[in-house]
């Protein structure tokens, strides 16, 4: 498979702050991939320059195989679309789009060809000539990511493009987004700090945590197989659960924790290390639905929380430690604070991390 | 036709209502409209009915046309509003060259201690009372000031370059003292036009002049009108530092009326009066127009 | 349909509303109130206008103190100012409250004495009221006694020593090649450009003032400046732009006495007498006449008049003024200069003041630099 963008060690220092710590990545063409994490992660940092708009301290950056670490953003076959849109409100939706066009001397009857397809595409056809403040929030989206994409670049980059949208319409653009991609084909990176919006668009995620890539994986495999606290408890929830090793084969892992013996099927350390337990909510059974569970206790009900679709509650174990679990709400009957229940899950749906 | 009228009518009155309600808002523009108007609008009228009766202490005026008549009728009072309007686009051309830039670049400085000294430097000139100004540029500018020693010694020149008393020295000062009035309001929209904005034409294609050109400077342009037509109007309008500078031998339409105010001849500088409010009206206007009308051709070109 | 105004009756009403309008903003805020009606029993208010700058203020407001002090109820207000920008407030004022006139009385200088003239602006005086009007030379008593010449301004050449080494001597020197480019003046002001005394050098005179345009024409790049007052004029002559330029004998010597490199001659042909005058305004009541005379006959009185003379370096036009030592051994004090001096016809120059002005920017000033 072709690699699109590769980043060899790249750092980007801020003064004394370091934004960017040796991140290497590699992004293969028509790739849906996503930057995730926090605010001040470094993950719009490494794609502005992936694009061209910051230039790294120290490391490569290739595009299509070429080292195009210092290239301008007017000489990189990339395009962007910006977190705050940056439409030129002096233009109109078609001179918008053709912008780029006309810096390349695209023949009229070519730009005209082009912005009329792309605005298909996007789904808004006839609006060039639309003045960009009669545009609707989603209209302004659609219209950012037209002009990016009628350049054809090698990568399209995409820099929290759906902050600004309601709830509603954030969802929809997004598999629109997704749907849009599949049939330009074209590489996307796109920068998020929503797990649920990169979980829902992307083919590899790469989460970021303080300037530094913690995992880079497919959305399933971040989400079941965290391999950091960090990304356990930045993906989804999870329960964490400090303990050690106590032992380790092919039969599976047992991890002492606070007198309770954790059953897991792999452990990235062996015995006798201090490790973290963690188990997603919604695989913590209660009652009838624990029997038979690998790791399975007793406890006592503390909290009952209604959310709709499910039910969350918060259990007290014998041993000590807390839980949360997430039910569906059929399965919630009868649960009320200071009852006594049943508590348990898989082996399989213990995830131990190192440290 | 009458019953075609009806209709018309009835629109009428409920645009009549709903322009009440759309005006609703007036009376709270009442201090500035009231202000405008006791202070202009009736200066003005004064200004229309002193052209038109001559001024005599006794006997009743009789409307005549005389002072217009001597004004409109001849040539030489309209070399004097070529050389007001002359001066006027020139000094307007060259604030926005210098201005321009230098509002560009104080919209770059970060460190707010250097800012602050841009703007000193900028707005020095018009926190100093008029007489000092001069006497600082007639000692900078005359035979034997600053700058033509310097010229002379520099071998650059052999006889003095005459710098005062003519239209250089009116350029040279109303440049210097309008300089603000134009960078300021290029200053404030400068600002405002967004980095993303410059980053997103560069990663469009663009480089910088090209950024410049194509979005920067059209965003500006409403800052570069406003800034122009400032410097237009108070141009056209002022009469000490162009007589100080140009030595009252630079005959322009401010000094004409400063000339006929003194010789009690009240009905003519009215006219003059009323000649460059017409001027600076109709010149402003139609650099609205123009303004208009270009940026709706640019767009028309390009689509 | 009615109620519409025929244009002709508009151009009538319209007429009358805008002279008001006019006249309301002539009068202006900040002079409003200084010439109320008399309070009751006798008390009367005055304005005393009298020009600003230099010591020209110090005799009027010595004297209206003085008079207060000896006529109780009586308030005398001093206004300072220039004569052509308070002239049309006074004359609006005369228009809109012919009763009421802002300005009561005061000093004038020879223009606007003969525009008043024009106008009918002023009163005329009762000499029974001044005795000390007696001791004036009749040359500067008044047709009517429209107001009486108390001081004259002789008017002659000054000149920087640091750059003129033989100091001019005529008033030809004015349009001397020797001097070219190197002249300059108030920019109208007839007493001092030249264009008067040029004509009567030149077999022209106040009512035939061509040869002076003509020369003034061809010499029009004698100027290398026109400046808006003596004091511009004073700067230019400091700074050496300027050479030599016509100029109040009384300025050029208080700007000598400060340690300006002035020198101040008077030309063979004579100093030009520029008259300065005391008038009362029309509209006053009978008793504001009386009033007005009494304080004139005052700034006549020889203790006044030396007063004035010591403090301005104007001639009075008093007989009997005992000069003070300090002025006794000057030029211009002496009585053949004051007997010699060019007395110019300010009457017809009143009356042609627009048409010179057109004039001088036509024929001379579009000719400078050519």
């Amino acid at each position: 498979m072709d690699v699109d963008v590769e980043l060899r060690e790249v750092s980007k220092h801020f003064g004394a702050i370091v934004a960017v710590d040796r991140v290497s990545l590699a992004i293969r063409r028509g790739e849906f991939f996503s930057l995730l994490g926090p605010s001040g992660c470094g993950k719009t940092t490494t794609l502005r320059m992936i694009g061209g708009l910051e230039f790294p301290t120290a490391g490569e950056i290739l595009l299509r195989g070429a080292v195009v670490t210092d290239l301008p953003a007017y000489r990189r076959a990339t395009n962007m679309v910006f977190q705050h849109l940056a439409l030129f409100p002096h233009l109109t939706v078609f001179e918008n789009i053709a912008f780029g066009l006309r810096l390349r001397r695209e023949p009229p009857s070519v730009i005209a060809r082009k912005v009329d397809g792309v605005l298909q595409l996007v789904d808004l056809p006839g609006y060039g000539g639309r003045e960009i403040h009669q545009l609707s929030g989603g209209q302004k989206q659609r219209v950012a990511i037209a002009r990016a994409l009628v350049n054809e670049p090698a990568v399209l980059l995409l820099d929290e493009p759906l902050g600004s949208l309601d709830l509603k319409l954030r969802l929809a653009m997004q598999t629109e987004l997704k749907a849009l991609q599949h049939r330009v084909g074209t590489t996307f990176i796109y920068v998020t700090h929503d797990q649920g919006e990169a979980l829902t668009m992307s083919d590899r995620i790469a989460v970021m945590n303080l300037g530094r890539v913690e995992q880079v994986a497919t959305s399933q495999e971040i989400y079941a197989r965290p391999r950091t606290r960090f990304v356990a408890g930045f993906i989804g929830e999870a329960n964490f659960l400090d303990g050690r090793v106590a032992h380790a084969g092919p039969d599976g892992v047992l991890v002492a924790v606070n007198g309770l013996r954790v059953r897991a099927e792999a452990a990235p350390a062996p015995a006798g290390a201090a490790v973290t337990v963690s188990v997603r909510p919604e695989h913590v059974k209660l009652g009838v639905a624990a029997d038979g569970a690998a790791n399975r206790w007793t406890g006592r009900i503390e909290e009952v929380t209604f959310m709709g679709a499910v039910v969350r509650a918060r259990v007290a174990l014998d041993g000590g430690p807390r839980l949360v679990a997430e039910l569906h709400n059929d399965a919630a009957a009868g649960l009320a604070p200071g009852a006594a229940v049943a508590v348990g899950w898989a082996a399989g749906h213990t995830v131990v991390l190192a440290g | 036709m009458a019953q075609a009228a009806i209709p018309q009518i009835v629109a009428r009155r409920g645009g009549w209502r709903a322009a009440l309600r759309r005006y609703a808002h007036v009376p709270l523009l009442t201090p500035a409209v009231g202000l405008t108007v006791a202070v202009f609008w009736v200066c003005m009228a004064v200004l229309v009915v002193m052209s038109v009766y001559p001024f005599l202490a006794a006997g009743t005026p009789r409307l005549t046309l005389a002072a217009w008549q001597r004004l409109l009728g001849d040539p030489y009072y309209w070399g004097v509003v070529g050389t007001t309007l002359r001066l006027a686009f020139v000094v307007t051309a060259l604030a926005l060259a210098l201005g321009y830039p230098a509002a560009y670049a104080i919209s770059k400085i970060q460190r707010p201690g250097w800012a602050l000294a841009a703007y000193v430097v900028l707005f020095a000139p018009i926190l100093v009372s008029v007489v000092v100004r001069t006497y600082g540029w007639l000692l900078l500018l005359s035979n034997t000031g600053v700058v033509n020693y310097l010229l002379r010694a520099a071998g650059l020149v052999r006889e003095p370059i005459p710098l005062i008393f003519n239209e250089t020295g009116i350029i040279i000062a109303m440049v210097h003292i309008l300089l603000p009035f134009m960078v300021f309001p290029i200053l404030s929209v400068v600002g405002q036009v967004g980095g993303d904005l410059k980053e997103a034409a560069m990663d469009l294609g663009a480089n910088r002049w090209v950024t410049f050109r194509r979005v920067t400077l059209p965003l500006t342009a409403p800052g570069v009108i406003s800034g122009c037509q400032i410097v237009f109007t108070l141009t056209i309008s002022a009469f000490v530092t162009p007589f100080l500078m140009g030595g009252g031998r630079v005959q322009i339409l401010s000094g004409l009326i400063y000339r006929d105010m003194e010789a009690v001849n009240l009905g003519f500088a009215s006219v003059v009066a009323l000649v460059l409010l017409a001027l600076a009206v109709v010149i402003l206007a139609a650099s609205n127009v123009l303004a208009r009308r270009a940026y709706r051709r640019a767009e028309v070109e390009r689509a | 349909m009615g109620r519409r105004i025929r244009r002709r009756e508009f151009l009538k009403e319209g007429g009358k509303a805008g002279l008001g309008l006019f006249a309301l903003a002539q009068l202006g805020g900040a002079t409003l109130g200084l010439a109320q009606e008399a309070a009751a029993g006798g008390a009367e208010r005055l304005t005393l206008f009298v020009w600003s700058g230099l010591n020209l203020p110090t005799v009027a407001h010595e004297v209206a103190r003085f008079y207060m002090q000896n006529n109780p109820g009586v308030t005398i207000e001093v206004l300072e100012g220039q004569n052509f920008e308070v002239y049309p407030k006074m004359v609006s004022a005369r228009k809109l409250t012919p009763d009421r006139p802002l300005v009561h009385f005061g000093y004038s200088n020879t223009q606007f004495t003969y525009q008043g003239d024009i106008d009918d602006m002023w009163e005329s005086l009762d000499l029974r009221n001044i005795p000390n009007a007696a001791n004036v030379a009749d040359a500067y008593k008044r047709p009517e006694n429209r107001g009486i010449g108390f001081s004259i301004a002789p008017v002659g050449l000054i000149y920087n020593p640091n750059f003129v080494r033989e100091p001019p001597t005529s008033w030809a020197d004015m349009w001397h090649p020797r001097f070219r480019g190197k002249v300059t003046s108030i920019k109208y002001a007839w007493y001092t450009n030249g264009l008067v005394i040029a004509a009567r050098l030149n077999g022209g005179s106040e009512r035939n003032i061509d040869p002076g345009f003509r020369l003034w024409a061809e010499r029009a790049n004698q100027f290398v400046a026109f400046a808006n007052s003596n004091v511009e004029v004073r700067d230019l002559i400091v700074r050496g732009d300027a050479h030599i330029a016509a100029m109040f004998g009384g300025n050029a010597l208080t700007w000598k006495e400060q340690g300006a490199p002035i020198e101040f001659v008077i030309p063979r042909e004579g100093t030009i007498a520029f008259p300065l005058f005391l008038v009362v305004v029309k509209g006053v009541s009978a008793q504001q006449k009386r009033i007005a005379e009494g304080v004139i006959n005052l700034i006549l009185s020889e203790r006044w008049l030396a007063r004035w003379a010591a403090l301005t370096y104007f001639v009075p036009t008093s007989t009997k003024v005992v000069v003070p030592p300090s002025l006794r051994g000057l030029a211009m004090y002496s009585p053949q200069e004051t007997a010699r001096a060019i007395q110019f016809d300010w009457a017809t120059i009143a009356r042609n003041e627009t048409a010179w002005r057109e004039r001088w920017d036509k024929e001379v000033v579009a000719r400078m630099g050519r």
